[in-house]
């Protein structure tokens, strides 16, 4: 029973460890499927380029943010 | 035959062979593109991975000898396995598409946290993975638990070497599976992690101390740039979008990774130093 709570914790961890992170890049996706579903004028592929951007920046802002936090006294 | 038709045979056939071989180098770079990082992710994720077991089963070995760390090895290869045998007909059954989303938002997410963690670690902030303390850690915890719970020391070493193959080799399953399974590269992925765990055991067995200058930082750096570039290609496919390049892109992805990464960790590295002087 003790193994199978330390499995769940680790695959907790292994994808929802950073609740900022995890928030972030679902509302990324989210974004980019509301952007292919609704406005269809748009290449696909500019929508993908978006969704790179947006990962990119998830990930700057994620990092900084722990930055910062570890500096924090 | 005449000279031109000599001459037009000798043009078909070049036309021909110049054609094959055009497809056959288009086509390996598509599936080289692929298939060669999905290889490298599961290769360098495994040796991360597979040092951090060996660690553990060392300091089980050490201390009460090879006959439970190498049952509760054996044991976590066993039940590793028995999930990847069960996960993989299952996957089968899944549409491509939503596994592709799935199995990309997956990557994103796992990716994408170990490049942070490998970004804050090269700047300085968090510090660096030490494999001889965790060895001396893993000593110390194996006694106290020895003396609180009075139970045989055997049978807890046994557990310790069985609860660190499967914690460990489970981010591996799940590499394997995630970089393999959008392109049937399953096989190719698994033979990586088999060569990755292969090469740890035999220098940890000429070495016969923790691996502590593996550099652990370096490959989770390259595991989370190339994770993350899997994670953007399969979600932007189970979303319904086309790359342009196909399968090249995700070199471009990878390459947009590794800079950001970099210029993150120089800037906050850069930033650290200012303020601690």
């Amino acid at each position: 029973m003790n193994i199978l709570k330390e499995v769940l914790a680790e695959l907790y961890k292994m994808f929802l460890g950073d609740a900022k992170l995890t928030a972030a890049t679902c509302a990324v996706v989210a974004a980019t499927a509301a952007i292919i579903r609704w406005v269809p004028a748009l290449d696909p592929a500019i929508a993908g380029y978006l969704f790179l951007a947006g990962c990119l920046a998830t990930l700057i802002i994620v990092t900084t943010a722990a930055a910062v936090r570890s500096r924090r006294p | 035959m005449s000279s031109i038709d000599i001459c037009r045979i000798y043009y078909i056939i070049t036309r021909n062979v110049v054609n094959t071989t055009k497809r056959l180098i288009i086509m390996d770079s598509i599936s080289w593109s692929i298939a060669g990082p999905a290889i490298g992710a599961a290769f360098l994720a495994s040796v991360v991975e597979v040092v951090e077991a060996f660690t553990i089963v060392l300091a089980v070995g050490v201390l009460r000898g090879w006959r439970p760390a190498i049952a509760g090895t054996l044991a976590g290869l066993a039940v590793l396995a028995i999930i990847v045998a069960g996960l993989g007909p299952l996957l089968d059954q899944v549409p491509l598409h939503g596994l592709q989303l799935v199995i990309g938002v997956l990557l994103l997410l796992f990716g994408m946290g170990w490049l942070r963690k490998a970004i804050l670690r090269s700047a300085g902030i968090v510090p660096l993975h030490d494999e001889l303390a965790a060895f001396q850690a893993e000593k110390a915890n194996l006694d106290q638990e020895a003396q609180t719970r009075g139970a045989s020391l055997d049978w807890i070493a046994g557990i310790t070497a069985f609860k660190a193959i499967l914690l460990e080799g489970l981010e591996v399953v799940f590499i394997v599976i995630a970089v393999g399974s959008g392109r049937g590269l399953v096989g190719p992925a698994a033979l990586g992690a088999l060569a990755a765990c292969v090469l740890v055991l035999l220098v940890g067995a000429i070495v016969h101390k923790p691996l502590s200058r593996v550099p652990e930082n370096t490959m989770k750096f390259g595991v989370g740039v190339m994770l993350s570039s899997f994670g953007v290609f399969w979600t932007g496919e189970g979303l319904g979008i086309a790359w342009p390049g196909q399968d090249l892109t995700l070199l471009l992805f990878a390459a947009l990774f590794l800079l950001t990464g970099i210029a993150m960790a120089y800037i906050l590295g850069t930033r650290k130093q200012e303020i601690s002087r």
